[in-house]
């Protein structure tokens, strides 16, 4: 009987089938032919991708665009992109990383010869995947229909805005989306709106916050893919931490500001140890488990390896693997930036990266927030505390984080410091120590003694966000550095840092106009990997 | 066939008996009636070419032991035609309509008043005997002797002689005071009244067209066989490009008609199999049998496109396939192999060794024992089979056709093969007194490729061009591509050199082997298609094809694949796809002579189209691996894989009309509209074309026996890209089921959306068609200008405009050429001779871009991966614009009297700016020159094939600059460097600034000009005859055998890939081939 329902229900289909088509190809004659284009309407996209009416349901329409954004402030599931994106450049200039082999005979981002194909991600990664999709949402009107997950897509712009004008300086900002020769902006307007979005999008998610505690969790739990659980009440502290950290990177050349700009956002409330980093899952493993053990494509940077040695630092364990160069197993062995490599030229023995079973990619170290309201407070603003009482927190939250103990006997600590490179492989590449810095607080140190511990402390916490651990170092100078040790860029003298990432192609090709204008206004007149940026003066 | 009988029997002496004749056939042809006598007799028929074998004769024809001169006056009497007998042969004459009453008086005339006699020979003097002699417009004729004499009485002196004889052209002398008449006949050129199979599967008089058209006959196609039957067509189309494709046997080459029209869309030709827009481009193309086709027929201008709508934007094929003949029983077996080599292999040093151990970079130091035999070594011999048998048989009713065909192909990467079966079955039948004619067939193609080539960098190809000279090969080599891993335990990948920079560098036999991938297609095409004569010039026409294909595909990479490729434990994807193509159309066909001087022929006719493309795919993550290490299954996907699913409807309906009025046979007015509605399109559109020929009169005056012009006009819009029109685009989801917005939109500026349209060609074409040199030479001479507005583009978002890629109507872009035929027959006596020369050239220009951008250029492609050179649209800086294909790249650094500049350790300085114009990839000329010759029952045939101009960026030299593998850089060191501006500088430093350390090349120093002239084609034959029943011919075949001149030091027809936007860029790309073998036909 079954079979039976079965071959009938399966010749029932086949005669539609034919049916159907026997009836369009009746309806050939001219004066059916308005009945047939009716047929093709809605023809015209993918039946197995999601339409926006059925993105209408249960108000997606609204949110789905954020999850994608959260993704892609740093390309978390895309392992090259991720790659290109960071590894490569900043990952490298912060000291957090090194390139174990000789690419392009040596001659690459990271000893400052520029591979435009790796940086053009750098730039097609958050435009694309953040800054496009907000306007979308523009577009669509959902900042007056859904203010609150508008003003979470505006977070996630800002933060993916900031970090392309620490890499290159001006990129196309205010006017983004709105046309199609829009102009580059200076570093200094580009600033001046991070803050303004930031504070608008804050008051936002308060007035949202104050109505109604739960709409959150009814609108936006579903599409946060962070650690958060969509809480707009720790939304509100991270974006006030952003604008904390943006307020900071101005110190040198807008004070005033940065000083209005930080305690405005310490008063309206930032992260703290209770809410956690912002991490975003993978859903798989780290991109840098990938890059790191099946690529061969990063290791510890020599920087990571001295300085925690030195310091005896529990998180050195968690931070890398040991190395598995003969005589030097088990320990841990980092590689120096921009190196020069040896006639054995492979470093895959050296220490990896450590990443196994850290699933999240990191977007902002919650430790950060201490640190900077430490630095805030040395330089004398309100943050609602003292520089060292915050430099101690930020160090114990950050032992928090990565589950090791003994903080406090490391905050005790006045005489280790950090050590000597001593490369095995080749001689050429060993190095001093670059600091004397102590970890304890010494209340009697010199502003510039105190600004290093704290920005070498910080550096050590928010491993491996290379991208503000490079912008920091260029606003700071510390932690101290090591040059590279091969450098292929003109541009930059032997000694000196990178100071910017040159407009790729993907930028340039086709705003040629737009690049030369900024180029010529704000860069003076250009586009080098030597020209430090607006913020960044001594 | 029947003609190569008829000349063989001329020489049977004769015999006369008394003949008495039986049959009984309905409505019959003459071909039917001239089998039926000569079966039953020892009579040969003789005609010229003015009899048509095919026509019916109406009514009933039975005759029962009837008097063969009975029979003949009886069947003289009810048609137009007359019968004389000659010796042993009966000639038949065709009456003119009106001189009907007259012919059947002069049966047997007593009236002849003139004597004419002479001798007739060959165009070399030769006496031809058996020629037949005829006055016109009687059965009054007699044959030549066999020293060509003839003597004939006539009526008067107005009388016409006509002197007809198989092979050679038909001769008329009008008799005047001539006693003594000789006549040299000349060999039969190509008969001008030739039919031409146009749009929708209407056959024409090739005199009527408006436009250019090129046939190109079975034989041609099968003459030297390639698995893909469209490479063989490379030098034979005048103004077609054929760039073969890049995988290895299976693959499908690029064709590109008349220029680039269209930027983002394909450059495809539709393809029409039988009067039916099939689906798909050249890759389904190759499905067919070879053997299975009667004619090509390539239109390629957009007048003759304009009946089959948008998707003809590009030219068409169409492809006529044999079908069965009534009373003509044939077993047709065909046999090919061919062997492929590799050729133009790179250049390599070989003195110089590694400096690491570790790495492939070769500027170590010198050595004695570097080789690079292992380039020859790696690729083995191509073997193609290519085995068809055919039967064709048919009475009056019904006529069957059917094929099998089977290809083995064996590529010349390790590993890499083909099968392919095809199986075709065509029926034909008439029924209702004739009224109704039935075709219907079933196609069936089964192909298996396993392990073709993957895209450039992941194929095998890195590895073997970049393995060290100084190392062992052996070591690597054959089955020690892989080693027993005591820890994993399992064979793993040998190869010391893995490592991911740029090419994922692997054992180039662990990727043809380990690597897997299989290609399984069926296609199913079944037709059916039916003629109805509604009275006699009217008939109409349906018909209804459905296409069928089913792929699927199964990629497998073993664990300890590099990992860039697959994961630890190895990948595994698999796919299926599925088109499901629907194509139906209603044709009323007009074909009537007015009266004597008006003929019009007309279509009415409404298409239907539907495609349905489904496809599901499933694949592992390089991230998440499989489960267990090689074990293959959806099972052992892991984590969060790839899963994708997509199904897209098409549907297309149009409505359209052609008219064509002749007058006096001398001029012909061709108009044809067409409206479209299609499912990518709001709105629909509508397209004219309209186009008028010329047949000159009194040409014989200037030297010539015919000439034609003819110009035209057409209108082809061509319907957009799925999806792109519509404004409110779906979303994908990632693998973790968040949706992925669409990356690329439909242009806009703030509020502003962009509508886009539908492209359009405006084409003007003017041609002129002659014959001369009493009618052996002829030429085909067409100059075109297509203007196509509104191109579709998808060019880069500049930044900040929110979008990464914008579909935008940008621009203008005008195609201008030229491209003709000329033949001609240079036989002499019994060596036959038949020069061909076909040539092409076309201009590329973008007219204007849209002023919707400010932007100073559109980027179509920056070639990121490549990083070499980009491909862009530019505004003119000084008046000019530039044309698609034009690519640009860094160059060296010049002084104004164009030394290099150098800096201070005397290397070339590279420009900072990476666009300068370094060249464009598209021919300016392209040359075929066929050539048959024949002497008796052998025959050589070759085809010199060359292209001027172009260009090609090969990435695979900049590596090898860079890794100092090439012979460059060998000698350069041999020499103790390289001389800039007269100075010697370190070769390794020169050449590490040169490629940019392979990262960013000076791409102007690895542009080469592709211009070459090769010998394509060559083959050399041999027919038996006296075997009886069967004729067997034996061929020894080759193609692409060697360069009469080539410029780059490889072989210049490579691409990267065959789309539109990669032109001129190889990359890794496969070896070009050169074959030959030997091909067997029989024919029962």
């Amino acid at each position: 009987m079954q079979i039976k329902n079965f071959k009938l229900k399966k010749m029932k289909k086949l005669k539609n089938k034919i049916n159907k088509k026997l009836v369009v190809g009746l309806c050939l004659p001219l004066f059916l032919f308005s009945s047939c284009t009716k047929e093709m309407e809605g023809l015209n996209q993918d039946q197995k991708l999601i339409s926006s009416k059925q993105l209408e349901a249960d108000a997606n329409e609204g949110g789905f665009a954020l999850p994608g954004m959260q993704l892609g402030i740093i390309d978390a599931l895309t392992t090259w992109r991720f790659e290109m994106q960071q590894v490569l450049n900043a990952d490298n200039y912060s000291g957090y990383m090194s390139l174990p082999s000789p690419f392009y005979d040596n001659r690459n981002n990271v000893t400052y010869a520029m591979v435009d194909s790796w940086n053009g991600e750098i730039w097609n990664v958050p435009s694309e995947k953040v800054l496009n999709q907000w306007v979308m949402m523009k577009r669509q009107g959902f900042d007056t229909k859904y203010p609150d997950l508008y003003s979470l897509s505006v977070i996630f712009k800002t933060f993916a805005g900031h970090r392309l004008v620490d890499i290159f300086g001006p990129i196309p900002y205010s006017d983004y989306g709105t046309g199609t020769d829009v102009s580059f902006d200076s570093e200094q307007e580009a600033y001046s709106l991070f803050f303004e979005e930031l504070g608008e999008a804050v008051a936002v998610l308060k007035e949202f916050e104050a109505d109604d505690p739960t709409a959150d969790q009814i609108r936006y739990a579903k599409f946060d893919k962070s650690l958060y659980g969509g809480d707009y009440a720790t939304w509100i502290k991270v974006a006030n931490t952003l604008r904390l950290r943006l307020a900071m990177r101005i110190s040198d050349i807008d004070p005033a500001k940065a000083q209005a700009e930080a305690e405005a956002a310490v008063s309206e409330g930032v992260l703290t140890g209770n809410e956690g980093s912002f991490e975003v899952p993978t859903g798989s493993i780290h991109p840098l488990v990938t890059i790191t053990s099946s690529w061969n494509e990063t290791r510890l940077n020599a920087a990571v390896e001295t300085m925690l040695k030195g310091y005896n630092d529990p998180r050195l364990a968690t931070y890398a693997l040991p190395s598995t160069i003969e005589g030097l197993e088990g320990e841990i062995k980092g590689v120096r930036s921009g190196a020069a490599f040896g006639p054995v030229s492979t470093y895959n023995d050296y220490s990896q990266v450590n990443f196994i079973d850290k699933p999240s990619v990191k977007i902002m170290d919650v430790a950060e927030s201490y640190f900077l309201r430490a630095e805030g407070a040395l330089r004398g603003w309100d943050m609602g505390g003292s520089a060292n009482d915050f430099y101690e927190e930020g160090i114990r939250v950050s032992f928090n984080a990565n589950g090791v103990g003994g903080a406090e006997d490391y905050l005790n600590n006045n005489t280790a410091t950090p050590i000597a490179y001593v490369d095995p492989l080749n001689s050429e590449n060993n190095a001093d120590p670059m600091t004397s810095i102590t970890i304890q607080w010494e209340e009697a140190d010199t502003f510039e003694q105190k600004l290093e511990r704290i920005i070498t402390q910080k550096w050590i916490a928010m491993y491996p966000e290379g991208q503000e651990a490079w912008s920091e170092f260029r606003r700071t100078g510390y932690p101290q550095l090591w040059p590279v040790v091969e450098n292929f860029n003109d541009d930059i003298p032997d000694g000196e840092f990178i100071k910017r990432i040159p407009y790729p192609t993907s930028i340039t090709s086709a705003s040629v106009q737009a690049v030369q204008e900024a180029v010529s206004q704000y860069l003076d007149g250009e586009d080098s990997a030597g020209t430090p940026l607006w913020w960044d003066v001594d | 066939m029947y003609k190569l009988l008829l000349t063989i029997f001329f020489y049977v002496p004769f015999i006369i008996n008394p003949q008495e004749i039986s049959f009984n056939e309905n409505n019959p042809n003459l071909e039917v009636i001239i089998s039926e006598i000569e079966s039953q007799t020892d009579l040969k028929f003789a005609y010229g070419d003015d009899v048509n074998l095919t026509s019916k004769l109406t009514g009933r024809y039975s005759f029962e032991k009837e008097e063969l001169d009975k029979v003949l006056e009886e069947i003289s009497n009810r048609t137009t035609y007359t019968f004389s007998i000659l010796g042993s042969n009966i000639a038949i004459a065709v009456d003119p309509p009106k001189e009907k009453a007259k012919s059947l008086i002069n049966i047997g005339s007593k009236f002849q008043q003139v004597t004419v006699e002479g001798i007739v020979t060959d165009s070399n003097g030769i006496p031809l005997p058996s020629v037949t002699v005829q006055e016109e417009g009687t059965n009054n004729g007699m044959l030549t002797d066999f020293d060509g004499n003839y003597s004939i009485e006539v009526r008067s002196e107005e009388s016409v002689l006509v002197f007809s004889y198989i092979g050679m052209e038909t001769t008329r002398r009008v008799v005047g005071d001539n006693t003594i008449m000789s006549v040299q006949m000349e060999e039969g050129a190509q008969a001008l009244d030739e039919v031409v199979v146009t749009a929708l599967g209407i056959t024409r008089d090739a005199k009527s067209l408006t436009y250019a058209t090129q046939k190109v006959g079975g034989e041609e196609i099968t003459k030297a066989k390639d698995p893909n039957f469209l490479n063989t067509l490379a030098g034979k189309v005048a103004g077609a490009v054929i760039t073969k494709g890049n995988f290895g046997p299976g693959s499908s080459p690029r064709i590109l008609m008349r220029g680039n029209k269209s930027l983002t869309g394909n450059s495809d030709p539709l393809f029409v199999l039988n009067g039916v827009p099939m689906y798909g481009g050249t890759d389904l193309l190759a499905n067919i049998n070879p053997e299975d086709i009667e004619s090509l027929q390539i239109l390629k201008g957009a007048s003759a496109a304009a009946l089959y709508g948008s998707e003809a934007a590009n030219g068409v094929v169409i492809v006529n396939t044999k079908k069965g003949t009534e009373g003509v029983a044939r077993i047709e077996f065909s046999s090919q192999f061919t062997l492929d080599k590799a050729i133009g292999l790179p250049e390599l040093q070989t003195n110089y060794g590694q400096a690491d151990p570790t790495l492939n970079d070769s500027w170590g130091s010198e050595i004695a024992n570097g080789s690079d035999e292992h380039l020859e070594e790696f690729f083995d011999l191509g073997q193609n089979y290519i085995n068809s048998v055919s039967f064709s048989n048919g009475n009056e009713q019904t006529q069957v056709y059917l094929s099998y065909a089977n290809t083995q192909a064996k590529g010349i990467l390790p590993e890499n093969d083909l099968t392919q079966n095809n199986y075709t079955l065509r029926l034909t039948t008439q029924l209702l007194n004739n009224k109704l004619t039935l075709d219907g067939s079933v196609n069936y193609t089964d192909k298996r490729v396993y392990n073709q080539n993957s895209a450039g960098g992941y194929s095998a190809l890195p590895g073997v061009y970049s393995f060290p000279v100084g190392d062992d090969w052996s070591q690597y080599s054959g089955q020690n591509f892989e080693v027993w891993d005591p820890v994993r335990q399992m064979n793993v990948q040998n190869w010391p050199y893995i490592r991911n920079e740029t090419f994922p560098n692997q054992n180039p036999y662990w990727v043809q082997n380990k690597n897997q991938s299989d290609f399984l297609r069926d296609h199913f095409i079944s037709s059916i298609s039916a003629n109805y004569k509604i009275i006699d010039g009217l008939n109409l026409q349906g018909r209804a094809t459905y296409d069928l294909i089913n792929d699927k595909r199964e990629s497998r990479d073993y664990a300890s694949t590099q990992s860039t490729v697959a994961g630890i434990n190895g990948g595994y994807g698999t796919s299926e796809s599925n088109v499901d193509n629907f194509y139906s159309d209603l044709l009323l066909i007009l074909d009537k002579d007015l009266n004597e001087d008006i003929l019009l022929s007309g279509t009415l006719g409404f298409s239907h189209k539907e495609t349905k493309i489904s496809g599901i795919n499933l694949s592992s993550t390089r991230e998440t691996s499989l489960t267990f290490p090689n074990y293959f299954s959806v099972y052992a996907l892991n984590g969060l894989f790839n899963k994708s699913e997509s199904l897209q409807e098409r549907m297309t309906q149009s409505a359209f009309g052609s008219a064509t009025v002749g007058f006096k046979d001398k001029i012909f007015l061709d108009v044809t509209g067409r409206n479209e509605w299609t499912s990518t399109v709001k709105e629909s559109f509508f397209y004219p074309s309209v186009g008028l020929a010329y047949v000159l009169p009194a040409v014989e005056a200037l030297g010539l026996t015919f000439a034609k012009i003819r110009g035209s006009y057409a209108e082809v819009g061509r319907s957009l890209p799925f999806g792109v029109a519509n404004w409110t685009p779906p979303y994908s989801l990632d693998n973790s089921g968040n949706i992925i917005p669409r990356g690329v939109l439909p242009f806009f500026e703030g509020a502003d959306t962009l509508r886009l349209k539908p492209e359009l060609t405006k084409s003007y074409e003017v041609g002129l068609e002659a014959r001369f040199l009493k009618g052996k030479g002829s030429l085909n001479l067409t100059a075109y200008s297509a203007t196509s507005r509104d191109q579709l583009l998808q060019i880069q978002a500049p930044a900040g405009a929110g979008a990464q890629n914008f579909w935008i109507n940008g621009g203008v872009i005008r195609n201008r050429g030229i491209e003709g035929v000329i033949s001609y027959d240079a036989s002499l006596g019994d060596i036959k001779w038949k020069p061909s020369v076909n040539f092409s050239a076309n201009q590329n220009r973008i007219i204007e871009l849209s002023d919707r951008l400010d932007a100073d250029r559109f980027v179509i492609s920056s070639f990121n991966q490549s990083r070499v050179v980009a491909s862009y649209l530019t505004r003119p800086h000084d008046g000019e614009y530039g044309s698609f294909g034009d690519l640009y790249g860094r160059v060296y650094q010049k002084d104004e009297n164009g030394n290099l500049l150098t800096n201070d350790e005397g290397l070339p300085l590279v420009s900072e700016d990476t666009d300068n114009f370094i060249g464009n990839a598209n021919p300016d000329f392209l040359v075929g020159f066929n050539n048959t010759f024949t002497y008796k029952n052998a025959s050589l045939s070759f085809l010199i094939d060359g292209r001027f101009g172009g260009g090609v960026v090969n990435r695979t030299e900049i590596w090898l600059d860079y890794k100092g593998l090439s012979r460059r850089t060998g000698e350069a060191r041999d020499n103790g460097g390289v001389l800039v501006n007269g100075q010697l500088v370190d070769a390794k430093k020169f050449y590490l600034n040169q490629t940019g350390a392979g990262a960013s090349a000076v791409a102007s120093e690895y542009f080469y000009d592709a211009t070459n002239i090769r010998l394509r084609e060559l083959a050399l034959g041999y027919t038996l005859t006296d075997l009886g029943d069967v004729d067997l011919n034996f061929s020894l075949v080759g193609r692409n055998l060697f360069f009469f001149y080539l410029n780059a030091p490889f072989d210049p027809e490579i691409s990267a890939s065959t789309s539109t936007s990669t032109e001129g860029i190889a990359s890794f790309t496969m070896p070009t081939t050169r074959s030959f073998g030997l091909s067997m036909r029989a024919i029962f």
